[in-house]
């Protein structure tokens, strides 16, 4: 019983960390959390040379800017809001949980999170 | 003109340019603000639009706003929208009207109608939202009488680790508008030949911005002023500079920001100065906030100094009473922007909500050496362009309250 119990939790755990995705086939293996901030807040298009596609996951959209970037959803609204209206950029595409795979067997440029466990390359793993 | 059109041309033609699909986005923005003074006789004039009095009235802070952003692939279209009351009428204005193609990631053009980025918030100057302030501080930002130009930018954008540093140029910049010398007289004014560079160092807390413009300037002289100006040169007088048409200013500010994860603080300093009859300025502010929660108090400090020292009119021949008379209708125009103005403002701001905010600000505002010399006042041209406090000839100068109370909204 207290096997299941400490496995249960540990299955929760590691499924609960979230996770940077690219695809298989993408020559990007690891990421750094400044990248991450520069890419998410669109500071930069690259990650060490490579152009990369940006996208923010629905369902787990709070959770990654709480938990990784540190950021409060006011914050962030603040933030894109300031960014759109000075015409410099608009928010990465938000696309739902089901099309990751679609995008990331598509586009070998994508970069998602996600706390799911997927079948795609982890760059990132939030402790 | 010629650039709206190319603008628009290039606008139709992005289906034809892109593989990539479009990213649409539409917002809005507003700001809904009740203002006054405790004081009759005084009007606090602010930029471009109408004066704030002793009654509270709805103007002129409160305004609304839209904007349509179409991304496609390096190309992004923004087109912004501001509708608000100025001098009892309302008035619609394109703020952003451009199309921005990102070369790289480090370089950038711009064409079309671009907001202004000479202060630290002038290019969001409209939206209230996202300023802790409910009145900007107008001892700096009256100096720039403009919020937009018809023009090109080019911006260089590098990640040098934590930091992210900008170089923006812009050039040809150009735009034309009405202005009030007081609130029932107009006068045209013309910027154009603008050039100017602005540089940002940016990291996730602090931001530092330094500016520099030149701008060809052009304010119709009045009517009473040229025929001062006219009279004094019949006495053999070289009045040529004496003038607000077809001259040259320039403007340049320093600017640091830091957001910390309670402590804000803001602080700013310009310096204008022209080769016109308008005055050489120097404004300074700084803000301090304290974020609590969604509460936010703050307190701002913000003075300015207006000088026409540069204009002696000592040497100017006055043979008669006549001449001597206009000569002191010259100074009249001169001395009446020749005044410097103190703000203290208390303040704070309460997010309701993701993307809606309540402000409330006080301001005790003080000025010096204001007003004109002789009994009768001649109003020069561009005065509402210094912004500010001015009252009717004969009050006794004292500190004035504005208050400002406004819900702003971004979504």
């Amino acid at each position: 019983m207290k096997l299941l119990i400490i496995f249960t939790c540990l299955t929760t755990l590691i499924f609960s960390n979230m996770k940077i995705y690219v695809s298989h086939t993408s020559p990007i293996t690891t990421i750094t959390l400044q990248e991450i901030k520069n890419l998410y807040f669109k500071k930069t298009t690259l990650l060490k040379g490579n152009k990369v596609d940006i996208y923010d996951n629905k369902k787990s959209y709070k959770q990654f800017y709480k938990m990784v970037l540190k950021k409060k959803a006011g914050a962030i609204h603040a933030y894109w809001m300031k960014q759109i209206f000075l015409g410099k950029n608009v928010p990465p595409k938000k696309i739902k949980s089901s099309n990751i795979m679609e995008i990331l067997n598509k586009d070998n440029k994508a970069i998602v999170y996600s706390q799911e466990i997927l079948d795609a390359k982890v760059i990132y793993v939030h402790p | 003109m010629y650039i709206r059109k190319t603008l628009f041309l290039l606008f139709l033609s992005l289906p034809l340019m892109a593989e990539d699909s479009f990213d649409t986005k539409f917002n809005y923005f507003g700001n809904i603000a009740l203002s006054g003074l405790d004081t009759s006789g005084y009007d606090l004039n602010h930029f471009n639009q109408d004066n704030v009095n002793d009654v509270f009235s709805l103007s002129p802070y409160s305004k609304v706003g839209a904007q349509i952003t179409v991304v496609n692939g390096d190309f992004t279209f923004a087109a912004q929208g501001l509708l608000r009351e100025v001098h009892d009428s309302v008035k619609a204005d394109f703020t952003w009207l451009n199309l921005k193609y990102d070369i790289n990631d480090n370089y950038a053009i711009r064409l079309g109608r671009i907001q202004t980025k000479v202060f630290l918030y002038s290019e969001s100057l409209n939206l209230d939202y996202l300023h802790l302030w409910a009145r900007a501080p107008s001892g700096v930002y009256t100096f720039m009488p403009v919020g937009t130009f018809d023009g090109l930018e080019l911006s260089y954008n590098k990640v040098i680790g934590d930091y992210n540093f900008n170089a923006s140029l812009v050039l040809f910049g150009s735009y034309s508008d009405t202005i009030y010398a007081d609130k029932n007289r107009e006068s045209m004014l013309k910027v154009d030949d603008t050039n100017s560079l602005f540089i940002t160092l940016e990291s996730e807390n602090i931001l530092y911005k330094a500016s520099y413009s030149r701008s060809h300037t052009n304010i119709d002289d009045g009517l009473l002023q040229k025929s001062i100006i006219q009279g004094l040169e019949v006495y053999g007088n070289n009045m040529e500079r004496y003038t607000y048409e077809d001259r040259y200013s320039d403007i340049y500010s320093f600017g640091f920001q830091y957001r910390g994860e309670s402590l804000i603080i803001d602080a700013e300093i310009a310096h204008f100065e022209s080769n016109s009859l308008l005055p050489t300025s120097t404004g300074a502010y700084a803000l301090v906030g304290y974020k609590i929660d969604e509460l936010t108090p703050f307190v701002m400090y913000g003075e300015n100094h207006n000088d026409k020292s540069h204009f002696d009119t000592s040497a100017i021949n006055t043979p008669d009473a006549t001449s001597t008379l206009l000569k002191r209708g010259l100074d009249d125009t001169l001395y009446l922007t020749n005044f410097s103005q103190k703000t203290a403002s208390i303040g704070m701001r309460y997010d309701l909500a993701v993307g809606l905010a309540f402000k409330a600000q006080v301001d005790r505002i003080t000025t010096s050496n204001y007003g004109n010399i002789s009994p009768f006042g001649v109003n020069s041209a561009g005065l509402e362009r210094l912004g500010i406090l001015s009252h009717d000839t004969g009050i006794e100068d004292k500190a004035v309250y504005a208050f400002t109370f406004s819900l702003s909204f971004a979504y």
